[in-house]
Order: C-alpha cells, then structure tokens, then sequence
C-alpha cells in the first residue's frame, strides 16, 4: 500500500489534535494523580527513611579482600582490623572486587630477599615483602599503603628489639613496597541492579496505570463511538491515546525518577557514590517505551472493553504476585508476563495503588541492598 | 441530483456465538432528501440502530448499496464521515473536556478553516454560551445533550443520524433540542430521525419509515401513513402498520 503525502499529513494532523485532547483529559483526571503521581511523592520520604536506615545499620568500613595466602610474619587480618579496616579473606580477591563484595584488596604479594633474608638489619636496599595495590580512588589507596607500610614497620620494630639492634638506625629501611598501578576512570561496580529494579518498578507501576485509565473507560462513556464517525482513521485514535499516555508517562516517571536519584543521593552522599545521568534517561525512555507497546498489546488483544476490564480477582492475584517476585529476584523478564496476566484483570485503582506500593517498597529495598557497598572504586588484579 | 442518503437492498446479519445468525436488517431500501426528515420507527430490536450503524460508518453492510451524501459507505467511509453528523444514546464526549474545547476538537478533526470561529458559531447557535467553559461531565442531561448534538453539527454536515436523541431528555429541553434538528433541517440538511415518540415525529418528520423484525414495511409521508392506516393519530397507526406483522 503506497501513503499519500496528503493522506500522511491528515493523520499526522489528527494525531497532533487528538493527542493534544487526551493530555487535556488526562491531566484532568483524578485517577492520575492517585495511581501514578500519589506513590510518586510517597516515595520520598519513603526513599529517605529507607536511605537513612540503610546508612545507620550498613558498617561504614572499608572492605579490603586479602588472599587465603598471606606472609606468615604479618599479622594483617589483625592489623588492618585494628586500623578500622573490614578483612574478608577470599580465594580470588579481584572477582570479589569485581562483585563489588570489597573495596579494596591485595592482589598480589612476594617475599623478597629484605633486610630480613641478608641475616642482619643491615641496609638491604630491597623490601621484604612487596605488595600490589591497583584502584582508581587514590586516597582509598594511599590509606591501605600506609596501613601495610605502617605494619611492616612494627614488623621490624619487633625484629630489631627481637635482635637487639638500633631501631634509629634501621627503621627507614622500605620493609614493605607497595605499588599502586595509575587510577582508573571512575566506573560503576554495579549500576545495574539498582537500575534494574528500578526500571522493573516503573514498568508494573505504569502497566498498571494504563491499564487502569485508558480507552475501557472510554469506550463506557461511548467517547471510542464519537470518535469513530469523524473523519479520522481508528489508526490515528489509538496512536494519539497512546501518545498522550506515553507523554503523561514521561511527566509522571520524572517525579519518580527524580525521587529515585534522591535516595541515590542520600544514601551515597559520604560514600563517593557517582550516578551516571545516562542510565536515568534510558532507563526512563526504555521503561515508557515498553510500557506503551504492553497497553498496545493489551488494547489490540482484548476483545472488548468488558473482557479487557472485567476478570476474577484471582488473576490479578496472581499478577501482583508475580510482578512482585519478579522485582525481588531482579528479572526484567516477569514484566511482559505480568502486564499478559493483567490484561485478563479486574483494573481497579486501589488493586493497582497497593500494587504499586508494594512495588515501591521492594524496589526502595533493593536499592539500599544494592547500595551497602561502595560502587565507585574498581580495583584491577595486577601482577605483582 | 441524488439523494442525501440512498439506501438500496441494505441487509445487515449479525452472527451469534450460539444459534442462527440475527438478520437485523433485510433488504430495506429508501432515500432522504436535502431539507428532510425522515423518522424511523419501530419497536425495540426492529434493527433501528443498526441501520443507522451502517449510515454512520460504524459497520458495513452484507448486502446492498448505501450511499451517504453521495459517497458509498464502504468504498468512501472518510468522504461519508466528512459530510455526516451521527448521534446516538450511546455516543458520548470526553467527560474532562469543557463544551468549548469539543467543539473545537470536532472542528479540528473535521479540518474546518477556523475551529474556533466555528466552535463559537456553534455555541451561539445551540445557545451553549452560558456553560461553554463547563466540563461536559459536570452539565445535565439534556445540556449534554445540546453540547453533543452541537459537535455532530459543528461541521455544518448535509446529513445529520440521530438515534433517540431526546432520550432521557425532559419537556424543556426535548422542545429545544427538536427546534435545534428543525432548524439544521431548514438549513438544508437531510435528518433521520429515529424515536419511539410519536408527538415527536407529528412536530418535525416529514415522512416516516416503520421497520420491523428488520424488515421495512412503510415508507410514507405522515398524511400518506394516516391514510393508509385509516386513522389520524400517529401511534394508533403505527400499531396498526406494525399489528398487521402479527405484533399485538
């Protein structure tokens, strides 16, 4: 079928008009500000008291990895434990920094010839221990040096008193060599998980909204049937409906979103936490874009307004249960399965305002989880 | 120069899920002309709606030829709808538009020159100035009822379908909404007018259709109706039309 220009600029047109009276209706329906808007403000002091929680009850600590294998002299659990450093000993330290489960690790060690091996305090020129220590946050950095310096220093107090000699004399002497590879740009450990759940939140929460808001109620109110006897193509009706609810969309998840940078903010404000402004944008477009095709889907499929409204309550049972297991194990994939399911159910606003507060609980919860870390240091394993 | 509405062997089936299919309309054929109206009678599920479903675009006919101000309904929908104005009792406005803002919209869609001079016109016209900046929902019946049948004609159409306009409407307001349809009528516009009020089609039809079980039995002048029927009032002679089919 070939369009003509003048055809194209008929629906373009009808579009325009159309889309620019659903915004009017929309805006001006209650319903909108109950569903979507209403669990958008809750979310702040939500988000806060969340954020707050998650700072009081979190350990504060630097999380530094070390291996299983360490220099049987330096007592380094004990040491950095005592210089406030959290120690978790694992068998990969670089996949637990890549996990985000440390801050920082010790990748690597060697002994070395040292003062110790030349079988005097003499001036050995060379460490007895070499260290590798790789991170893009060079006070992070310098702060473990000076703790393994620092160690390697009452090392050799002890075996200088041990052996009699003068401490004045030797303790100048490199016990330990630290080396600290070029910082790294700063990236996310993990920026995912909580983008993710945020977007699985928004994509329930609008799922719900337009299912709740949208042409059934117009077409009770015989609106669908007006509109149909005027010179427009049915086409153009449900693409104005649909972006005018795209837009509304927009408007409302904006208010989410913005919420969301705050509990961001809040909880990483001491914690160098850095957010990327690109993944809010696409996380937004990507959730108002999927969420559009699912009402698309949902209009297209259902027979009538009565089968599209009308469902027993166990299915929408069913979808807030699965649409809330699906935010807590983090699969993006239960969405489009629980918008399917929500098509068949009954679409009362307050099934949906729950709905969508629960989905914000879990979803807020998520975050804190996800945030109980430092995200913005990456440490490179390197050879020592 | 054709009619208005020309309606030649329209016959419309509704299939059913379960049991034979509904033949709403069958083989019915008239025609209304410019500065007509034409009321349609006929009991409750005589295929009434339907038939002026297929007028209006809203579904096609199985069988037959419709032509609304000259433009078939199923080759030429759009060019149908252009020229058409439709009200039914179950069409209805954006509840949280004002009256002025739909009749702009209906400008709008409908690509008059100037929508808004054309909004105001209709304002004046259906007199609607008092609550033009009202939300439809928050109007009364038959205020609804005028700001509806003013986007129907907000276009100015040649044909105008109104399905039980006055329904629900009370004495005042079906007095002003009559004197609205005469009037579009003296413009020039042709009309069908389907009610169950026989005072109704007395005061502004100048001829009548009486369909039954799908079927069309009469079409006539209301004098022509008396006539035949042997009797002056109107209800009388539709039960008689309609009796003479085996209805009591």
């Amino acid at each position: 079928m070939r369009l003509r220009p003048g055809a194209i600029r008929c629906f373009v047109r009808a579009v325009v008009v159309l889309t620019g009276a659903e915004l009017r209706r929309l805006l001006r329906t209650g319903s909108v500000y109950a569903v979507v808007l209403l669990p958008s403000l809750l979310l702040i002091p939500v988000a806060l008291l969340i954020g707050t929680l998650a700072m009081s009850v979190v350990d504060q600590r630097d999380v530094v990895a070390l291996p299983r294998s360490l220099p049987p002299e330096l007592d380094l659990v004990a040491g950095l434990e005592a210089a406030d450093w959290k120690v978790v000993q694992v068998a990969d330290p670089a996949a637990a920094l890549d996990e985000g489960d440390a801050d920082v690790a010790r990748l690597s060690w060697e002994r070395r010839e040292g003062i110790a091996a030349a079988g005097s305090l003499e001036l050995a020129g060379r460490a007895r221990w070499r260290f590798v220590v790789d991170g893009d946050d060079p006070d992070v950095v310098a702060a473990l040096r000076g703790q393994l310096v620092a160690l390697g220093d009452d090392w050799l107090e002890d075996a200088v008193a041990a052996a009699g000699g003068d401490p004045e004399v030797d303790l100048w002497v490199a016990r330990v060599d630290v080396q600290a590879l070029e910082p790294t740009e700063p990236q996310l450990l993990d920026p995912v998980r909580g983008w993710r759940a945020y977007v699985i939140f928004l994509l329930g929460s609008v799922a719900f909204f337009f299912l709740s808001l949208t042409g059934v109620a117009d077409r009770r109110q015989g609106v669908t049937e007006t509109l149909a006897v005027l010179p427009v193509s049915r086409q153009a009706v449900l693409w104005a409906r649909l972006l005018a609810l795209f837009l509304v969309q927009v408007m409302a998840t904006v208010g989410l979103g913005v919420n969301f940078l705050l509990l961001l903010a809040s909880v990483a404000a001491d914690r160098d936490l850095q957010v990327p402004g690109g993944w809010a944008l696409l996380s937004l477009a990507g959730a108002v874009l999927l969420s559009d095709a699912l009402y698309g889907i949902i209009a297209v499929v259902a027979p009538s307004a009565r089968a599209a409204n009308n469902g027993s309550s166990a299915v929408m049972l069913v979808l807030v249960a699965l649409l809330c297991v699906g935010v807590f194990v983090d699969g993006a994939w239960w969405v489009p399965l629980a918008g399917g399911v929500s098509a068949r159910g009954p679409l009362e606003n307050g099934v949906c305002l729950v709905s969508s507060l629960v989905a914000t609980a879990a979803v807020v919860g998520m975050c804190a989880r996800a945030l109980d870390r430092r995200v913005d240091l990456v440490l490179k394993g390197a050879e020592g | 120069m054709p009619a208005a509405i020309e309606v030649e062997h329209l016959t419309r089936v509704w299939p059913q899920p379960k049991g034979p299919p509904v033949v709403a309309v069958h083989d019915a054929s008239f025609s209304v002309e410019g500065g007509e109206v034409l009321g349609l009678l006929g009991p409750n599920g005589a295929g009434k709606t339907t038939l002026m479903q297929v007028l209006a675009t809203l579904t096609t006919p199985d069988e037959g030829r419709v032509r609304v101000a000259g433009f078939d309904v199923v080759e030429d929908p759009r060019a149908v709808r252009r020229h058409l104005g439709y009200l039914s009792t179950t069409s209805g406005l954006p509840a949280r538009l004002t009256c002025r803002e739909c009749l702009v919209l209906f400008a709008r869609l409908h690509e008059l020159p100037d929508p808004r001079a054309a909004a105001e016109a209709a304002i004046a016209r259906f007199r609607l100035g008092d609550f033009g900046d009202r939300f439809v929902e928050g109007l009364s019946t038959g205020m609804r009822q005028r700001v509806r049948i003013a986007c129907a004609s907000v276009h100015r159409p040649p044909v105008l379908i109104l399905d039980e306009p006055t329904a629900g409407l009370d004495l005042m307001s079906t007095d002003d909404l009559l004197r609205e349809v005469v009037g579009l009528r003296d413009e020039g516009a042709a009309v069908l007018y389907s009610t169950h009020l026989m005072h109704e089609v007395d005061r502004i039809c100048d001829r009548v259709a009486v369909l039954y079980q799908g079927r069309l039995l009469v079409v006539d002048t209301l004098d022509g109706l008396r006539a035949s029927t042997g009797t002056a009032d109107l209800a009388e002679a539709f039960r008689r039309v309609v009796g003479s089919q085996g209805l009591s």
